[in-house]
């Protein structure tokens, strides 16, 4: 296991006091909590602060680590000396869902079990004993294809999830199960499955899955709630002239009767072609985009040129008052 | 494997899955932080997002050390934030779309 610096990771000095320690603790839980912050790693950042506070601001704990520091150096392999006993497993306040690292595991010993049990036994109606504790909720988030969101097949899911026993963590557990998907799930949805989450202690029941949705972004349309939009080129006389064009949808081809004199930006409505609602379909939306062709020849400039002192059309008249 | 979906839960069920005493999912309740369906506790009905909020409110106070009205404010501005964000991505693909593809 790795030695941790906890005063480093707090940006402490070693003989700082604990009001010292609980202002920089609120400082960066600020700006790591991962339900506020945007950095890419503030969970891990997050879990690193939270375990160094859990040891400097507690006396007893922050005395054996004072002790053992002398043996280590952050980031270092470590191995506590010859001859030194933890002192037993310790009260951890924190009851966050932080999984401590195996440095804190080691030399405090037992503590996520012991945090479980506790909040286990406040939680529900107290008659549970010590040894006995629900599973921890777990949530993971799952990604999925808008094509898979209109099928009535069940996907599977892979996920790992803690363990521990009375000597500690042990390796995770790896979990696959079968889940169907919802009719109309949404981005960001969250489905629960029951008895699905990490593993009871003792006679505990085990905790519940959380799948958070994540809607994986297309190549073709854009999702907004239930509907779907799609940007579909026209060249300038598709769109002066009117024209019937084939547009993709998520289930096969469709025709789309383009009306004359069609504008840049314009929306049309194609009902029941979005992601699946509760009780439906939501819409999809072509938005149209009017293309120019890359490159013209003189006799296509010629025919521009015809229709420039035929049309008689001037976007910009407004600026001319 | 057999799955089984919970949409919405009772109070007690709340309880469990925010391990929580009823007290305090009350208090949560009483500033604001989930609105459950339903006139008196008993008949409350809480669904996943607002025990997912109510989650996430647990841990801002715990870990930041906040006032449940605090808590509040937090989320009212962390939901705004995320609602801008989704809103700029899904503009942004758009307009790149309108004007690159």
């Amino acid at each position: 296991m790795d030695f941790k610096d906890y005063y480093k990771t707090l940006d402490v000095a070693t003989d700082a006091d604990l009001k010292t320690i609980k202002t920089a603790y609120r400082r960066l839980a600020r700006k790591y909590h991962p339900d506020v912050s945007t950095e890419h790693d503030a969970e891990k950042q997050f879990k690193e602060v939270s375990e160094a506070y859990e040891v400097l601001s507690d006396d007893k704990k922050r005395a054996e680590y004072d002790e053992l520091r002398q043996y280590g150096r952050s980031g270092q392999s470590f191995e506590p000396p010859p001859g030194w006993q933890r002192s037993g497993r310790q009260e951890n306040q924190s009851s966050g869902n932080a999984d401590f690292s195996d440095f804190f595991e080691n030399i405090f010993g037992g503590g996520r079990f012991h945090q479980n049990a506790g909040t286990g036994g406040q939680a529900f109606d107290g008659s549970e004993d010590f040894g006995s504790s629900r599973g921890r909720d777990i949530e993971v988030e799952w990604p999925l294809l808008l094509e898979e969101t209109l099928s009535d097949e069940s996907r599977s899911i892979e996920y790992h999830l803690p363990h521990y026993s009375e000597t500690g963590r042990q390796p995770d557990i790896r979990k696959s199960l079968k889940v169907k998907i919802p009719a109309g799930v949404a981005d960001g949805e969250r489905i629960r499955i029951k008895g699905q989450g990490a593993p009871g202690f003792g006679n505990g029941p085990a905790g519940d899955l959380y799948l958070r949705v994540r809607l994986v972004p297309h190549p073709l349309f854009d999702v907004s709630g239930h509907d779907l939009t799609i940007t579909v080129p026209v060249t300038p006389w598709e769109a002066a002239l009117g024209t019937s064009i084939t547009v993709p949808t998520l289930t096969g081809k469709i025709s789309l009767k383009l009306a004359a004199n069609s504008q840049s930006g314009q929306r049309l409505r194609i009902k029941e072609r979005g992601l699946k609602t509760k009780t439906g379909h939501g819409d999809l939306f072509a938005l149209l985009k009017v293309v120019m062709p890359p490159s013209t020849d003189n006799e296509t400039r010629e025919l521009w040129q015809t229709l420039a002192s035929k049309a008689g059309f001037n976007p910009r008249k407004d600026w001319e008052v | 494997m057999h799955t089984e979906y919970i949409v919405s839960l009772r109070l007690v069920d709340a309880c469990h899955a925010l391990e929580l005493t009823s007290p305090q999912v009350l208090e949560i309740v009483a500033h604001g932080i989930v609105a459950p369906t339903g006139e008196t506790p008993e008949d409350w009905l809480f669904d996943l997002q607002m025990i997912s909020t109510a989650k996430r409110a647990l841990r801002l106070q715990r870990d930041l050390q906040l006032e449940w009205s605090a808590v509040a404010l937090v989320l009212e501005l962390i939901e705004e934030r995320d609602r801008l964000r989704d809103e700029n991505i899904t503009l942004r693909r758009r307009l790149q779309r309108f004007l690159h593809d």
